[in-house]
């Protein structure tokens, strides 16, 4: 015996709705999906690298850098892009050079943090056995009497030195400075994130 | 021949004519046109001087905005290179200071800083307009720690004291109200949440300093006001749904602006 069995379709809901969920998982669109939770994420990030070790007056550096984030999506991806000086030195480490000028000037004070020698009128470079330094002269002494006698017994008087200078950069010719990858969310966070905002996405869209 | 404070026109030529260097016999007309040429040049010098002078303000603040990628050595990779805010300080402090008098004296730093977070705000807020369907809202919440935030001033001995009216609860209270837009007004007063989708008028209204504030900087992003240390992440729709913003398959549209107008500070 033989059975004839026609399957006549009436009303096909299966495959545009199948259609749909394909449109919404395509690179492009997962892709914008991911985009935005990612950008917030690296600039709190960024943001929460938080102040200076020393307790300086802060220069925003990390603030800025939160605010300089470009990102892009694309069915390629998402790229993020930190777009501040500075960063890629801090995550990777490294040796700083002067470039336009002979030293590097490091800022060795509060008043001087965040600042140029320029921005000091009056500073000058002070040359000693153990460096050179740009210094301005103190507007405060606490040892005024010191301040006339700052070679003692044929020896410099540090304390007299100190009281009357303020100590703004040492000059090197270069440093090292360690990377710190932490700086920067890791790849697996960033991969969480990505996949967070994605399976939320495509339940919201199985739902429908 | 140096002059120390202007003078007048006819000073000048009775002064050079006296030293030799210009002829006595110069007609009225003669004169006429040497002053014209005078002061056309004098005009192209002060243009000049001041497009040089805002020409080094632009390129420190692109150098800022968008340090360069500069190969050093060929064959190695590329090093970031650009002003940070302290030498843009000095450079535009320099141009400023080649015009003299006030110009030299103005918050270079403060200046820069703001006109630099105003242009990444305004790149980000023109990039949010390109997934409105998957993000439809922002929120509005603090990024950056502050020293002293906005609702606080500082009293004796340093201690905080509160002004809550400066704060920006109200402050989004006052947007919502100004802008009508009553469901981020609930959304707000049901969660504490200060979330609004992106085609709301209240960015705008928060950065025209609804309910008269005075610190703002005009733009419907963030900073909205100076030195805000408040920014906005994106809402996600399935969100924006259940906080009620939107209804199931409603579209959700970009924010209407000018383009004209979107980079003020």
């Amino acid at each position: 015996m033989s059975i004839n069995c026609k399957i006549s379709v009436t009303a096909d809901t299966a495959i545009p709705a199948v259609a749909r969920i394909i449109a919404r998982t395509a690179p492009a669109r997962l892709a914008n999906v991911c985009r935005t939770p990612l950008v917030s994420f690296v600039r709190r990030h960024l943001a929460a690298n938080g102040r200076n070790k020393r307790g300086w007056p802060s220069t925003g550096f990390w603030e800025r850098a939160s605010r300089s984030v470009q990102s892009t999506a694309s069915d390629r991806g998402v790229l993020i892009l930190v777009n501040q000086v500075g960063v890629r030195q801090r995550y990777y480490g490294g040796r700083i050079t002067a470039v336009n000028r002979a030293m590097l000037t490091i800022p060795i004070s509060p008043l001087s943090y965040g600042k140029t020698a320029r921005e000091f009128p009056g500073s000058f470079i002070l040359r000693t056995p153990k460096g050179a330094w740009i210094v301005q002269y103190a507007t405060k002494n606490v040892f005024t009497k010191a301040q006339t006698t700052t070679i003692r017994g044929g020896r410099m008087n540090r304390r007299a030195v100190g009281a009357t200078f303020n100590f703004l950069f040492k000059l090197v010719q270069s440093v090292d400075q360690a990377g710190d990858p932490s700086v920067m969310p890791s790849d697996d966070e960033m991969t969480a994130v990505a996949w967070t905002a994605i399976t939320k996405e495509l339940g919201a869209s199985w739902e429908k | 021949m140096i002059f120390s404070d202007p003078i007048s026109f006819r000073s000048a030529v009775s002064a050079l004519q006296t030293k030799g260097q210009l002829p006595r016999n110069l007609s009225a007309k003669q004169l006429q046109a040497i002053r014209r040429a005078i002061e056309k040049n004098a005009g192209e010098v002060a243009r000049d001087k001041i497009t040089i002078a805002l020409d080094k303000v632009k390129d420190s603040l692109q150098s800022v905005l968008n340090p360069a990628q500069v190969q050093r050595e060929p064959g190695a990779a590329t090093v970031t290179e650009g002003l940070n805010p302290a030498t843009a300080r000095v450079t535009i402090q320099d141009a400023l200071a080649k015009l003299g008098g006030r110009a030299a004296e103005m918050n270079v730093d403060f200046t820069v800083k703001t006109a630099v977070d105003v242009a990444q705000g305004g790149g980000r807020f023109l990039s949010d307009q390109e997934d409105v369907d998957e993000y439809p809202a922002w929120e509005l919440s603090r990024m950056y720690d502050r020293n002293v935030p906005r609702g606080f001033r500082v009293g004796p001995k340093g201690a905080l004291i509160s002004v809550p009216t400066e704060d920006w609860p109200h402050r989004w209270e006052a947007a919502a109200i100004a802008a009508g837009d009553h469901a981020a007004l609930r959304v707000f007063k049901a969660t504490g949440r200060m979330v609004a989708l992106k085609q709301s008028g209240i960015w705008q209204a928060l950065g025209d300093g609804a309910g008269g504030y005075t610190d703002t900087l005009g733009n419907p992003f963030p900073p909205f006001a100076y030195n805000s240390g408040f920014d906005v992440d994106g809402v996600s729709r399935s969100d924006c749904e259940e906080l009620g913003l939107l209804r199931s398959g409603e579209v959700a549209s970009r924010t209407a602006f000018d383009p004209a107008k979107l980079f003020s500070a």
